[in-house]
């Protein structure tokens, strides 16, 4: 390390302008325009009210007092449980099942590569003529095995339009936990499991008492990335129920976009904003720590 | 997990993954009478490539290359910025440990939240419906990425090799130039197609920042889907088409996959 304390000493400076551009620019566009909706969250400013005036905290106090927003918390909220605990069992049984040699196991682990390169709202539509009342294959093979016609419109009910989100969002990113999880087992020591093997335990005693707790690190930040790509969860639900039946699949992207961008009330979406960004900023805590333990 | 179970678990998954694409790829080669058919036909009976021509006339082609242009622009800034923000991070220690942990933290934060006091922003400037506009708003996830992912790899090459460059008489810019970067290729070429991925998939701010002009392929699709009439086909067609190049770009990167989804925390 000499040489590098060298020549920090030297020319304290130079890494310095390294980081700056990046700096800058990260400055410009998230810092700036954030500070620039803090001012905009104290402000009334409506598309339907003329002038702009400085209201203090009523914003938020709106926002925490509308029925929607908590909705679309509560939404949001059950999406991400529903997903995440489906897309761990099938990833990790998945993960396991893949963890022996096998002559196809290359082919087979690329394969379940390509839904997580699509892209999201690609991912939508496909799902949505999926469950097509009329045209679908779901509801196709669902009548062979009733033996009588099914023409269930999947994203028009409250609780199949979630199922219908759900397994869209499981399609797409099971890859990614049984990607990331394969990675975890595959890296684990092999003795420990002999170990146990020998002890006489079961295939199931193994999993529970040996792998899942050696395992519990990679779990914890698999599980930390999923959460916060679906508190922003956006993409599926524009493309497939527009936050509908009514407004019952709206989740807080999906709600906070429509105040922006339909609604046009500008106070009221910064404002909104700010509380998310709390909530959110409490798992990214949580996140960067471990982040910051591994790398 | 073992035995004939495993494999009946395996064909059942790959059943479950590839047939909503084999579906997709199927209806845009079908003519109207058969993915507007009841009971669904499953192969197309008389192929037709009458969609792959028609959704030019609908602006598919137009907002591919869209697509692509945002995405070569966003990447390539990125990395350029990044990797060098991320070797002054990596081996210089700028800001300690908590800058990178800054960086890192910008990307987290769902979009929206940026998404709508820049498009406000974007509006005084002038500059809705134009490439810098998505372009920039791309860097701000773009950015922290790249600087995270680089410094993981900048990391993983051993100081001591810098070092010797260094008392061979190579300068700072030398090292990085010459030594550095070389041993990092691998590295950045993934990087840099994990970000290309990213901006190819991104829907929010491109939605918000284009009217008309610079509509990527994200944004265009869900307009195939009307009251009266949906253009399945051409739906089928774009699909298709925005899935081909980026799976063989991920596949070229498939040793650094799990590295790349997870911020680096699962080598």
């Amino acid at each position: 390390m000499f040489a590098v304390r060298f020549m920090l000493r030297k020319r304290i400076a130079k890494p310095w302008i390294m980081v700056l551009p990046s700096l800058c620019v990260m400055l410009a566009v998230v810092i700036f325009p954030l500070l620039y909706s803090l001012r905009l969250s104290f402000i009334q400013w409506d598309a339907l009210v003329p002038g702009q005036k400085f209201v203090g905290f009523k914003n938020f106090v709106q926002v925490l007092l509308d029925k929607r927003f908590l909705a679309s918390l509560i939404h949001t909220g059950v999406l991400l449980a529903g997903i995440i605990t489906i897309e761990f069992l099938l990833g990790f049984l998945l993960a396991l099942c893949l963890l022996e040699e096998f002559k196809l196991k290359k082919l087979v682990t690329a394969t379940f590569i390509l839904p997580v390169t699509i892209i999201p709202t690609v991912t939508g539509f496909i799902w949505k003529l999926m469950l097509d009342a009329r045209y679908g294959p779901i509801n196709h093979m669902l009548s062979i095995m009733f033996r009588r016609d099914v023409q269930y419109t999947w994203l028009a009910h409250t609780n199949t339009a979630y199922l219908s989100l759900i397994i869209t969002d499981v399609w797409q990113w099971t890859p990614f936990m049984i990607l990331v999880l394969l990675a975890g087992l595959v890296a684990l020591p092999k003795d420990t499991l002999e170990a146990a093997d020998i002890d006489g335990a079961s295939e199931w005693q193994k999993i529970r008492f040996v792998t899942l707790p050696m395992l519990k690190p990679v779990i914890v930040v698999a599980l930390l990335i999923r959460s916060l790509d679906l508190l922003k969860l956006f993409d599926i639900v524009f493309a497939m129920t527009q936050g509908g039946p009514g407004t019952s699949t709206e989740t807080l992207s999906y709600y906070i976009y429509r105040n922006g961008f339909e609604y046009f009330r500008m106070g009221y979406t910064a404002a909104m904003s700010y509380v998310v960004l709390v909530i959110v900023s409490i798992i990214i805590t949580f996140l960067l720590q471990r982040l910051g333990e591994v790398t | 997990m073992k035995g004939r179970i495993r494999y009946v678990i395996l064909v059942l998954a790959l059943i479950f993954f590839l047939f909503p694409i084999f579906w997709i790829i199927m209806t845009s080669f079908k003519i109207p009478e058969e993915f507007l058919s009841h009971p669904p036909r499953w192969i197309p009976r008389q192929p037709t490539f009458a969609h792959y021509v028609s959704v030019s006339g609908l602006g598919g082609y137009e907002t591919l290359k869209n697509t692509m242009v945002i995405a070569t622009f966003a990447t390539l800034i990125s990395i350029v910025l990044g990797t060098l923000c991320a070797y002054g991070l990596a081996r210089f220690n700028v800001g300690g440990k908590n800058l990178p942990l800054w960086f890192l933290s910008q990307r987290m934060f769902p979009p929206i939240t940026v998404a709508f006091p820049a498009f406000l922003l974007f509006r005084s400037l002038g500059w809705i419906d134009t490439y810098q506009a998505i372009v920039t708003m791309h860097l701000a996830a773009h950015l922290p990425y790249v600087i995270w992912m680089m410094r993981s790899f900048f990391r993983d090459i051993p100081v001591e090799i810098e070092e010797s460059a260094q008392i061979d008489g190579c300068s700072i810019f030398q090292v990085f130039w010459k030594i550095t970067l070389p041993l990092s290729a691998p590295g950045i070429i993934a990087t840099a197609i994990f970000c290309f991925t990213f901006s190819w998939c991104e829907l929010l701010f491109g939605l918000v920042l284009s009217r008309t002009e610079v509509v990527p392929l994200s944004v265009q699709l869900p307009r195939y889907f009307g009251q009266q009439m949906t253009f399945w086909g051409e739906i089928g067609a774009l699909s298709t088409l925005s899935m081909l190049p980026i799976f063989t770009l991920v596949l070229l990167t498939q040793k650094f996959l799990v590295r790349g989804l997870t911020l680096g925390a699962i080598k």
